[in-house]
């Protein structure tokens, strides 16, 4: 039974395929994922290049050409200064994509460090980090997010960093939940058996193994985050005018719904779309980290 | 020299309920290419005992109270993290009860074994994963397939996989936890038998937990019978099975199907184990001893080598003449 089968040359010779590129494969199969993956890459695109795609000045106004209604001219029609709504949502989405993506690394940092610390070493440290989450999570994260930012005053990492606060604990809640149902499994202790280091352990089988829920949870939370910056900048905080962002934009819009819809509806429509692209992307690289799912 | 010396080791779990007295002062030594069997029911304190070899124990609730490990001339109980580490997985490994839940379902196998090697050599990733793959056809898994995930394979070829991870660094001791319980029974044998030959071929030590008596007669060199954390009888396997001493033994025997011999009925031993956190005074099986006398119930009876190296706790042999 011990005797080798075939020699050591061909075993050498066997095709190994990356963690990574196995994980690319499985999300290629998803064609779902991919129009996910298609939309995000053309936003984020589009809002890196609006300097070049832009047809006009997002601060331009033409007071000829106010709430022009969309034409070969004006893609998305003019707002009610006669700026160019295509131009402006370009912008914005520059400002509404990298806050929300950076709150969201923000918080998933912080937020997944704790937990997993949490919920690994559970007895006091659990106990000292949860509390301090409750503390957290006492206040409403739109309070949180107006107080911090009041208090850092406007801008675009400030407004990044007060929204990701209030996504601090919800995320550590969430990883922790998920370390402890990893904690109990045998892999791990397997792997200390083997004598892994915990730190190697938490890398290597307790992250990858929390990863599925996390996904999930901030692909929701990217759309989450940008409606809290439009909420920002609608009370005056956040990001300043005429600076543009998708929020802002549509909440200029709010006057004029009822005669003028597209100053509502394109800022809207990015926002979905972007939500749309991300949880669908994110759904699909859930399913393309779990080997079981595949085929 | 033994290769470990397990000496009065007790632990104790500290919990809400009470303190848990899982293990009560049991010694043993292994030699290097021994093999031990520790049988016992359910709760008899094997696991935590094996556990206990390597400091796996849960914290903080588990805790060695009292005795001194010896392995390989170190003591294992003032071992710090740095050294316990070197020693898991290269001098000593485990094989875990359950071969589903004991490898990481988003690695790849050869990527698990490879973890291992990684992690006591100074191999690289390339290195070790050729090495894996030499591993997977010793355990009888095509190398090809070491590019798949746990859950592409079944059962027994898990348990090959677990196997071969603790197998890999070639250990001097080797643990195996009630390796065959989550096989079914026509792999059970194909398993013990690889882990049998590997071993011989390695030389490793290995103590063998597990509740079947048969298996025990097979592959073990020497036997320990475990009844609520202590060891009730203990010996070379052909002296524990040429003349059985204590009555649990007995219990045991009487509790397997024979094929030589006509029974309607298994005889089960009577009762359940008694609790860990209130254990009798006396001998601890005295409750479900058809022999219990009035004595058993006051006085702990002592291990008592009856003739060399074969030891038993019961007062029946008290006096008969032992080796003093």
């Amino acid at each position: 039974m011990s005797r080798r089968r075939i020699n050591d040359a061909a075993i050498a010779a066997l095709k190994r395929q990356s963690n990574f590129a196995d994980i690319w494969r499985r999300l290629k199969k998803n064609k779902l994922a991919m129009v996910g993956l298609v939309i995000v890459c053309i936003l984020v695109i589009a809002c890196v290049f609006a300097n070049l795609i832009a047809p006009y000045d997002y601060a331009a106004q033409d007071y000829s050409a106010r709430l022009q209604f969309p034409s070969w001219q004006h893609l998305c029609g003019t707002d009610n200064f006669g700026r160019d709504i295509f131009s402006r949502i370009l912008y914005g989405g520059r400002i509404s994509l990298l806050v929300s993506l950076m709150s969201c690394v923000i918080s998933l940092v912080f937020g997944g460090l704790l937990g997993i610390v949490s919920g690994y070493a559970g007895g006091k440290t659990d106990n000292i980090i949860m509390r301090l989450c409750d503390l957290l999570m006492a206040i409403p994260a739109t309070l949180l997010a107006i107080v911090i930012s009041a208090t850092l005053g406007g801008g675009v990492f400030q407004t990044a960093i007060a929204i990701s606060i209030g996504g601090i604990a919800p995320t550590a809640r969430l990883v922790r939940a998920t370390a402890l149902t990893i904690r109990g499994q045998q892999y791990i202790e397997a792997a200390r058996a083997a004598g892994s280091s915990q730190f190697h352990i938490i890398m290597t089988h307790a992250v990858p193994n929390c990863l599925a829920p996390i996904i999930v949870d901030m692909s929701l939370r990217i759309g989450g985050n940008i409606m809290m910056i439009s909420a920002m900048s609608f009370i005056g905080l956040g990001v300043q005018p005429p600076t543009p962002e998708w929020g802002q934009i549509l909440n200029s819009g709010r006057e004029f719904i009822r005669n003028f819809w597209p100053l509502c509806t394109f800022p809207g429509l990015a926002i979905m779309l972007t939500m749309f692209g991300f949880n669908v992307l994110g759904d699909g690289l859930r399913d393309a980290l779990d080997p079981k799912l595949k085929q | 020299m033994n290769l470990l010396e397990v000496k009065d080791l007790t632990i104790v779990y500290d919990t809400s309920e009470g303190t848990v007295h899982a293990v009560n002062g049991v010694s043993f030594e292994i030699n290097n290419g021994e093999t031990l069997g520790i049988v016992g029911e359910t709760g008899a304190g094997k696991t935590t005992t094996a556990r206990s070899l390597m400091r796996l124990l849960p914290e903080p609730q588990g805790i060695i109270k009292e005795g001194s490990i010896t392995f390989d001339g170190k003591d294992v109980r003032n071992m710090s993290e740095k050294e316990l580490r070197h020693m898991r997985g290269f001098d000593i490994s485990m094989i875990f009860q359950d071969p589903m839940t004991a490898l990481n379902p988003l690695l790849t196998v050869e990527d698990q074994i490879a973890e291992s090697i990684r992690e006591h050599t100074k191999l690289s990733k390339h290195e070790s994963v050729i090495e894996a793959r030499k591993m997977l056809e010793k355990v009888g898994i095509m190398a090809e397939r070491g590019s798949e995930y746990p859950h592409q394979f079944s059962g027994g070829m898990q348990q090959r996989v677990v196997i071969a991870i603790a197998l890999t660094c070639n250990p001097k001791l080797l643990i195996a936890d009630e390796p065959t319980s989550a096989l079914d029974v026509t792999i059970q044998a194909q398993v013990l038998k690889m882990i049998a030959d590997l071993q011989q071929e390695s030389g490793t030590a290995m103590i063998l937990i597990t509740h079947d008596l048969g298996v025990v007669a097979e592959t073990c060199d020497k036997v320990a019978i475990m009844y609520a954390g202590e060891i009730v009888e203990y010996g070379k396997a052909e002296d524990v099975y040429g003349r059985i001493l204590h009555p649990y033994t007995q219990g045991l025997f009487d509790s397997l199907p024979s094929l030589d011999k006509n029974v309607r009925r298994l005889k089960p031993i009577k009762g359940l184990m008694p609790d860990p956190t209130d254990l009798p005074k006396g001998c601890k099986f005295c409750p479900r001893c058809e022999f219990a006398s009035e004595k058993c119930k006051e006085t702990e009876p002592p291990l008592k080598e009856l003739t060399p190296g074969h030891f038993v706790r019961c007062l029946r042999y008290e006096k008969e003449s032992g080796v003093s």
